[in-house]
C-alpha cells in the first residue's frame, strides 16, 4: 500500500467519522440539549481592545425603553463576547444561522467524501467531481455572504436594544466592510478556480483517451 | 469532422481483418474502432507509422480531407 492510498483511505475514514459526529451532535442537541430553545439569544462581539476592557456592567446596559424586550445580558467567560437573551418576539436569526451552518457543513463533508471515494477509484477527472468542487466553492463563498448578513443583522439588533457607550473606545461595531480574508469568501473563490482547473483537466483527459 | 479515416477501405484492399491490424500495430480493438468510426481526436505519428507499415500504404491512403459542407 503506497502513501497516496494510505492518505485517501485515512481521509475517507476521517470524513465518515466527522459526518457521524456531526449527525450525533445534531441529534443529541435536539434530543437532550436545548434544541430550538435559543432562537432569542444574541451573541455580540465588542469592538474593544483587551487592555481597555472593563467589567460588563460598565460596558453594556439595556436601553430603558426596551427593558421589556431583553431578558438578560451576560459576559461569556469574561471575554469581549457578550450573550444577550431576548424576550420572545425579538427575532435574532441565531436559529436560522446555525441551521444553515450545520446543513452547509454536512453538505461539505458529504461532497468531500464523494470526491475522496472517486479518488479511491482513480476517477479524479469526472464531470461529477467538477460539479462537486463547484458546489463546495459556491457554498464557501455563499456562506461568507450569509454570515456577513447575519453579523450585520445581529449587530443592528444589539445596537437597537442595548446601550454600549459607557466606555471610551467601546461600541457595538457594524462591519460595513466585510473581512474578505478572515472568512470563507476568498477560499470559495480559490476552490471555484480549482473547479475550472478540474474542468480543463477533464477535457484534456477525454482528448488523451481519444488520441490513438 | 473534415478528416475522414478510410481504414476500412485499406483493410478490404489488403484483405486484412481488423484484429490482425490491431495486433500488428499494437493497439486495442476498442482504439482501432474509435479510429475507424472517426471518433478519434488525434492520431500519433508512431501509430500512423505502424498502420502504414502494416498496410503497406501512404498516410494519404488512410486519411482524407473533405470540407464540412461536402459531408
Amino acid at each position: 500500500m503506497n502513501w497516496n492510498k494510505i492518505l485517501i483511505v485515512y481521509s475517507k475514514w476521517v470524513l465518515i467519522l466527522s459526518r457521524f459526529i456531526l449527525l450525533f451532535v445534531v441529534v443529541y442537541h435536539f434530543a437532550f440539549g436545548p434544541g430550538f430553545d435559543y432562537p432569542n439569544s444574541l451573541e455580540i462581539k465588542l469592538d474593544v481592545s483587551e487592555g481597555t476592557f472593563e467589567p460588563l456592567k460598565e460596558v453594556l446596559s439595556i436601553k430603558p425603553e426596551f427593558s421589556d424586550k431583553v431578558e438578560s445580558v451576560e459576559s461569556l467567560g469574561g471575554s469581549r463576547l457578550i450573550n444577550a437573551k431576548m424576550h420572545e418576539g425579538v427575532f435574532t436569526g441565531v436559529g436560522i444561522h446555525t441551521l444553515i451552518l450545520v446543513a452547509g457543513v454536512f453538505a461539505f463533508l458529504q461532497l468531500l467524501l464523494q470526491i475522496v471515494k472517486s479518488a479511491e477509484r482513480k476517477e479524479f477527472f469526472s464531470s461529477k467531481n467538477v460539479r462537486r468542487i463547484r458546489l463546495i466553492g459556491f457554498g464557501l463563498a455563499g456562506w461568507a455572504i450569509v454570515d456577513y448578513v447575519f453579523t450585520w443583522y445581529r449587530t443592528y439588533i444589539a445596537d437597537k436594544y442595548l446601550d454600549s457607550v459607557y466606555l471610551e473606545n467601546t461600541r457595538i461595531s457594524i462591519p460595513f466592510v466585510p473581512d474578505l480574508f478572515g472568512n470563507t469568501f476568498v477560499i470559495g473563490l480559490i476552490v471555484l478556480i480549482m473547479a475550472q482547473a478540474f474542468d480543463h483537466g477533464l477535457k484534456l483527459e477525454k482528448e488523451q483517451e481519444l488520441t490513438i | 469532422m473534415a478528416i475522414i479515416v478510410n481504414l476500412d477501405v485499406m483493410l478490404a484492399r489488403r484483405k486484412m481483418q481488423s484484429k490482425e491490424l490491431a495486433e500488428k500495430v499494437g493497439i486495442t480493438m476498442a482504439n482501432l474502432s474509435i479510429l475507424k468510426t472517426g471518433k478519434a481526436k488525434a492520431i500519433r505519428f508512431s501509430t500512423l507509422n505502424a498502420i502504414c507499415t502494416a498496410l503497406d500504404c501512404q498516410p494519404a491512403d488512410i486519411l482524407e480531407f473533405r470540407p464540412d459542407d461536402e459531408l
